[in-house]
C-alpha cells in the first residue's frame, strides 16, 4: 500500500458558495471508526480520485455524504459504519466502490439487548455549579421558556374560529403586554369523525391536555362546536381540567355561530392578557430545561456532525440535571440494543423493546421506514437504509443512561435521557414531546428543514455548511465545521449547549422570527375515520 | 329447499335481489331548451367553475406555513384590481411525509391534491414542497400527469433557500397568474355542469323530516336537468345498506356499493365508530342520509377522490366526517356542496361554496350568520317538500352563479381541506 503518494487536488463539483477548507481538500473522506470498511465523502468526489488515507481509488463519482468501500468487501459480508452493522454486501465489492442501497442489502440481525447491564449513573454537577438560564417560574414550580396564550380546539370543527381568534391578536393588539410571546392557535384534523373511545381518543385528549398544561402556556381557551366525538365536558374530565379565569371554554353552537363565537373568544382571551403578562424571567438552573430531540431531512452528514454534536450538548445538559427526550421509534429501530444496554433498569429496556415490537406490528406489510424504506430525500443524501439512518439518529441523545420510556404525549417526569414513543414524522413527534413537557426542541437536518413549533420553540442545527449557507434564514446553528475539519464534536457540543441556554432565556430562534409553528401541532392520528 | 345447516346468505345478496326488483325508473331528462342555467366559468376542456380561485398547495405538512403565508399575502386590498378572482386559498394538510411511500395511502393523497388542483374552481395553482417529503413533488407531478407551466408552479423550499425565500417566490408566482385568472369571466351555462356534493353535519331528529327530503327534491330537479349529485358518507349509509343497494341503477353498481360497505365493516371492526356501534343520525329507524339523494337511481360508484364523470346521482366512498368527505368530493370535481344540519355547524369548504341547510327554524335563528337555507317551514307544515325543493334548487343556481354563501362571507375554508388519512405513520 503506497501511503506516501499524494492525492490529486479535488475540485469540488457540488454547487456551493463555500470554499472547502484545507482539511477537506487534503482528504475528502471521513473515517468514523478504525474497524469500519466504509468511509464517507465530505463532498462530491469524481471517479478515479485516489484516497491516500485508505490507499484506494474511487471507482465511480461519489455524491457528497455517500460512502465508498475502504477495502474489498465480499458478497454477504457485513458493512460496518461506526463499527456497527448497517447491512450486508449484496455482491462482491471492489475497494473504492460507491456503496449505497444498490449494493447494501438490509438483512436480519440478531440483537443482544443486555437490558440494563451497561448502566452507569450520570455524575451530576452539584446544584451550585449548574448552568443557569432566564426562565419563568410557574406556581407549581415548573419553568417556562416562553409565555403564550393558546387557543385550542377539541375537534377540527372549531379550527376556523380558533385561527381567527388567535389571528386577531397581532403585534399591535399585544403591544401593551410585552411579556406575552403571542396568542397561538392549536388546531388539528381530529376530534370529529373518529373513534369515540379507546387509545386514539385517549391519545388525542392527553396531547391537547398536555399542551394546554405546558409551562409555556400561560392561559388557554378551549373551543368546541358543541357535538363532536371529543366532547368538551368529557375531555375536561378525562384530563382533570377545571375551567377558571386562565382556562376558558367556548361552544360555537351555544354562542350562536362562527361570527359570535369569534367575538366572544376574543373577549375571553383579552380578559386573560393582564394576568398572563404579569410574569418576569429570573435565573434558574439548567435542570429545568427539557429538550425534545428531532431530526428531519437527514443526509449522510447528519450522523457525522449535527447528531453527535447535539448528543455532546445533551450530555452536558444531563450532567446539569436537565432532560433530553429521544423519540422517533421507527427511526431507532435496528440500534435499540445500544439503548437497552444502558437502561436504568431491565424493565426500562424491555419497555423500549415492547414499543419497537408494537411498531413492527403497526407497520407490518406497509411501505415504511421500519421495513427498510428511507424517504427519497434521506436516500439521495447517502443513507442506504433504516439501520444507517437509525445509527446516526440515535446519536442525538449522546451516551447518557436511558432513564425511562414514555408513551406518546405522556408527562415526562424523570430527568436525564428518556425515550418517548413517537412516529418519526416530525410534527407528530414534536407535538408528543411538547405535550409531555419539552420546553425546547432541538432539530437536526442535513437537507434543510423549515420546521418550527409552539409553545416550545425549535432550534435547528444544520449538518453541513453549504446547506447552512443556502438556508441561513431558517438555520440556528451550523454543525458544518465538524465536517469541514474546523471544530471537534466536543467544541460543537459546548457551543450548542451555550446557545440552548440563550434560546431558553428568550432569544428568538429563526423559526420564531419567521412566524413558523402554528401549522405544526399535529396529534398522532392513530385510529380509523368514522 | 333451504339448507339450515349453512349460515344465512349475507344481507347484501338479499338486498341485491331486492335491488333488481325495485330499481328506480330512469330519470326523465329535460330538453336543453326547457332547462335552467347558471353563470359559470367555462374552463378549457369544457368543465365549468362556480368560483375562480388560485390555490396554494403543499405535497406535505412541511410546506404548510409557507403556503399559508403566500395565500394570506393576498388580502382583499391586494386583490382589488382583480375583481374576477375570488381569492387565493391555502390547501394545507397534516400528511405527505412520515407515511407509507407507496400503496393506497399515498395514491389517495396524491389524487386528492391533484383532483383539487384540477377542480374547475381553481384557475391556477402553486405547489410547495420542502424537498425531501415521502410524497416527493416530482413523483407527485409524474404520477398525476401534471405539467408545470404558467398556471401551475412548483416551488421546492430546499432548492429556493428556505421559508422566507419560498414565500417571496410563491407571492411572485401567484402575482404572475392573477392577470390570466382575472381574464376569466362568467357566462350562461346549462345546469348539467353543476356537480353537487351532498354533506351532513350535526343532524337532528327533524333532519329526516325537513332538510334532507327537501334537499332530495332539489337533487331530483338537478338530475332531471342533467346535473350530478354525489352521495357519500359510506359509514353512515351502511346503516341502511338495503335501502342504498335498492337504489343502484344496475347490478354492477349494486355490487360495487356492496363491496365498499363490506370494506367499511372490516375497517371499523372492533372500533368505537358509528358503524360498529350501529348509530344512525337522527335516531333509530331513520334513513335521512339516503333522503338527501332524492329518488333517482345511483348511476356509478367512485372511490375516494376519483374523478366523477357520470351524470345523475352517483356515489363516492368517503367517511361521514364532513371535512374529509367534502375534500374527496371536491377532488372528484364537485363545484358546489350542500350540507344538511340540525343543530348547526360553521363548516365551509375551500374554493367550492358550501350551502348549509338547516332542519329547523330555531337553529336557523340562533346561527343565522352561518346557515343559508331554513328548511324549518317544512317541519312546521307551512311549506311542502316539493315546494321547498324547488326553492332550494333556485337558490343553488344563485350560489353557483356567484352569490356568496354564509361560509364565504365569514371567510371559512382555509382549514377544511382534509385528505383522508387512511394509512399508518412511520
Amino acid at each position: 500500500m503506497n501511503t506516501a503518494s499524494t492525492s490529486a487536488p479535488i475540485t469540488p463539483t457540488l454547487a456551493s458558495t463555500v470554499r472547502p477548507s484545507d482539511a477537506v481538500l487534503r482528504n475528502p473522506f471521513i473515517r468514523l471508526d478504525p474497524l469500519d470498511n466504509v468511509i464517507v465523502a465530505r463532498l462530491e468526489v469524481p471517479a478515479g480520485t485516489p484516497v491516500a488515507s485508505d490507499g484506494v481509488t474511487t471507482q465511480q463519482m461519489v455524491p457528497s455524504g455517500h460512502k465508498i468501500a475502504a477495502r474489498a468487501i465480499g458478497r454477504g459480508e457485513p458493512v460496518l459504519k461506526y463499527n456497527t452493522v448497517i447491512g450486508f454486501a449484496s455482491e462482491d465489492i471492489p475497494a473504492g466502490t460507491w456503496m449505497h442501497s444498490h449494493n447494501i442489502a438490509f438483512g436480519e440481525l440478531v440483537k443482544d439487548y443486555r437490558h440494563g447491564l451497561d448502566y452507569v449513573p450520570t455524575e451530576l454537577l452539584p446544584p451550585e455549579q449548574r448552568a443557569r438560564f432566564q426562565g419563568i417560574v410557574r406556581d407549581d414550580g415548573r419553568v417556562a421558556t416562553r409565555n403564550y396564550i393558546g387557543v385550542f380546539v377539541v375537534s377540527h370543527s372549531g379550527a376556523t374560529v380558533a385561527r381567527k381568534i388567535a389571528g386577531f391578536f397581532d403585534a399591535d393588539e399585544l403591544a401593551a403586554f410585552p411579556h406575552i410571546d403571542g396568542v397561538v392557535p392549536f388546531v388539528h384534523e381530529q376530534g370529529a369523525g373518529m373513534e369515540k373511545s379507546g387509545e386514539p381518543m385517549d391519545m388525542l385528549r392527553r396531547t391537547i391536555g398536555g399542551t394546554l398544561r405546558h409551562p409555556n402556556t400561560a392561559g388557554a381557551l378551549v373551543i368546541a362546536l358543541g357535538e363532536e366525538h371529543n366532547e368538551l365536558g368529557a375531555f375536561l374530565a378525562h384530563q382533570g381540567l377545571v375551567p377558571g379565569p386562565m382556562l376558558q371554554t367556548l361552544v360555537i353552537q351555544r354562542a350562536g355561530g362562527t361570527r359570535k363565537a369569534i367575538a366572544a373568544g376574543i373577549a375571553q382571551v383579552r380578559a386573560m392578557l393582564p394576568a398572563a403578562d404579569a410574569v418576569r424571567r429570573e435565573p434558574v438552573s439548567a435542570e429545568h430545561i427539557m429538550v425534545g430531540l428531532q431530526c428531519g431531512g437527514s443526509d449522510g452528514f447528519s450522523g457525522l456532525s449535527a447528531n453527535p454534536a447535539l448528543g455532546a450538548a445533551m450530555e452536558i445538559l444531563i450532567r446539569n440535571g436537565g432532560t433530553a427526550i429521544l423519540s422517533e421509534t421507527s427511526e431507532i429501530y435496528g440500534v435499540e440494543h445500544t439503548l437497552t444496554a444502558r437502561a436504568r433498569t431491565p424493565a426500562v429496556g424491555r419497555k423500549l423493546v415492547a414499543r419497537i415490537d408494537w411498531w413492527l406490528d403497526y407497520n407490518r406489510g406497509r411501505d415504511t421506514q421500519i421495513n427498510g424504506q428511507v424517504s427519497p430525500g434521506n436516500n439521495a443524501g447517502g443513507l442506504a437504509n433504516v439501520l444507517e439512518k437509525s445509527l446516526g439518529g440515535a446519536k442525538k441523545g449522546g451516551n447518557a443512561p436511558l432513564m425511562e420510556v414514555y408513551e406518546y404525549a405522556e408527562p415526562v417526569t424523570q430527568h436525564g435521557l428518556v425515550f418517548m414513543d413517537t412516529p418519526g414524522y416530525d410534527p407528530v413527534s414534536a407535538t408528543g414531546q411538547i405535550a409531555g413537557g419539552a420546553n425546547l426542541i432541538c432539530f437536526t437536518t442535513g437537507r434543510g428543514s423549515c420546521f418550527g413549533s409552539v409553545p416550545a420553540p425549535t432550534i435547528k442545527l444544520a449538518s453541513n455548511t453549504p446547506m447552512y449557507v443556502r438556508m441561513q434564514a431558517d438555520m440556528d446553528i451550523n454543525c458544518g465545521p465538524v465536517i469541514d475539519g474546523e471544530a471537534t464534536l466536543a467544541q460543537m457540543g459546548q457551543q450548542i449547549f451555550a446557545q440552548v441556554l440563550r434560546h431558553a432565556s428568550g432569544e428568538p430562534t429563526r423559526s420564531e422570527a419567521l412566524g413558523v409553528g402554528t401549522n405544526e401541532f399535529v396529534p398522532w392520528p392513530l385510529g380509523v375515520s368514522d | 329447499m333451504v339448507d339450515i345447516s349453512r349460515p344465512l346468505a349475507p344481507d347484501t345478496a338479499a338486498d341485491a335481489a331486492v335491488s333488481a326488483a325495485t330499481r328506480p325508473a330512469p330519470a326523465r331528462l329535460l330538453s336543453p331548451e326547457q332547462g335552467a342555467s347558471f353563470q359559470g366559468y367555462v374552463r378549457p376542456g369544457g368543465r365549468v367553475g362556480t368560483r375562480n380561485h388560485i390555490g396554494v398547495f403543499v405535497v406535505g405538512n412541511c410546506g404548510a406555513t409557507a403556503a399559508r403565508k403566500v395565500a394570506d399575502h393576498f388580502t382583499g386590498k391586494r386583490l382589488a384590481a382583480f375583481a374576477n378572482v375570488d381569492g387565493v386559498v391555502p390547501f394545507v394538510h397534516e400528511i405527505g411525509c412520515g407515511m407509507e411511500m407507496t400503496g393506497e395511502p399515498m395514491n389517495l393523497l396524491r389524487r386528492t391534491i391533484a383532483g383539487t388542483l384540477r377542480n374547475p374552481n381553481i384557475a391556477g395553482a402553486v405547489v410547495i414542497a420542502l424537498g425531501c417529503e415521502r410524497n416527493n413533488i416530482r413523483g407527485f407531478f409524474e404520477q398525476e400527469k401534471l405539467v408545470a407551466g404558467p398556471l401551475l408552479h412548483m416551488l421546492v423550499m430546499q432548492e429556493i433557500g428556505g421559508t422566507a425565500a419560498t414565500i417571496a417566490a410563491g407571492i411572485a408566482a401567484v402575482e404572475s397568474m392573477l392577470p390570466a385568472a382575472n381574464a376569466q369571466t362568467r357566462s350562461s351555462v346549462p345546469v348539467e355542469h353543476l356537480v353537487v356534493g351532498l354533506q351532513s353535519a350535526a343532524p337532528d331528529a327533524l333532519s329526516a323530516v325537513s332538510a334532507d327530503p327537501a334537499l332530495g327534491a332539489a337533487m331530483d330537479l338537478l338530475v332531471r336537468h342533467g346535473g350530478t349529485a354525489i352521495l357519500s358518507e359510506t359509514s353512515e349509509l351502511a346503516q341502511v345498506e338495503g335501502a342504498v343497494l335498492a337504489r343502484a341503477a344496475s347490478a354492477e353498481v349494486g355490487a360495487q356499493l356492496a363491496q365498499r360497505i363490506h370494506w367499511w365493516r372490516g375497517y371499523s371492526a372492533g372500533r368505537d365508530t358509528r358503524l360498529a356501534r350501529g348509530d344512525r343520525s337522527g335516531g333509530p329507524g331513520t334513513c335521512s342520509g339516503i333522503q338527501r339523494a332524492g329518488s333517482t337511481a345511483l348511476q356509478a360508484v367512485y372511490e375516494y377522490a376519483h374523478p366523477v364523470t357520470a351524470r345523475g346521482l352517483v356515489f363516492m366512498d368517503t367517511p361521514a366526517y364532513a371535512a374529509v368527505s367534502a375534500t374527496g368530493q371536491i377532488a372528484g370535481g364537485a363545484n358546489l356542496l350542500c350540507l344538511s344540519t340540525g343543530s348547526g355547524t360553521g363548516f365551509g369548504a375551500a374554493a367550492v361554496p358550501t350551502v348549509k341547510l338547516v332542519s329547523n327554524s330555531t337553529t336557523f335563528a340562533r346561527m343565522e350568520d352561518d346557515l343559508d337555507i331554513d328548511c324549518g317551514p317544512v317541519a312546521d307544515g307551512a311549506v311542502g317538500v316539493p315546494e321547498m325543493g324547488r326553492r332550494i334548487f333556485e337558490r343553488l343556481l344563485d350560489y353557483a352563479s356567484g352569490v356568496p354563501t354564509k361560509a364565504e362571507e365569514l371567510g371559512v375554508g382555509d382549514n377544511e381541506f382534509v385528505p383522508w388519512p387512511i394509512g399508518v405513520l412511520a
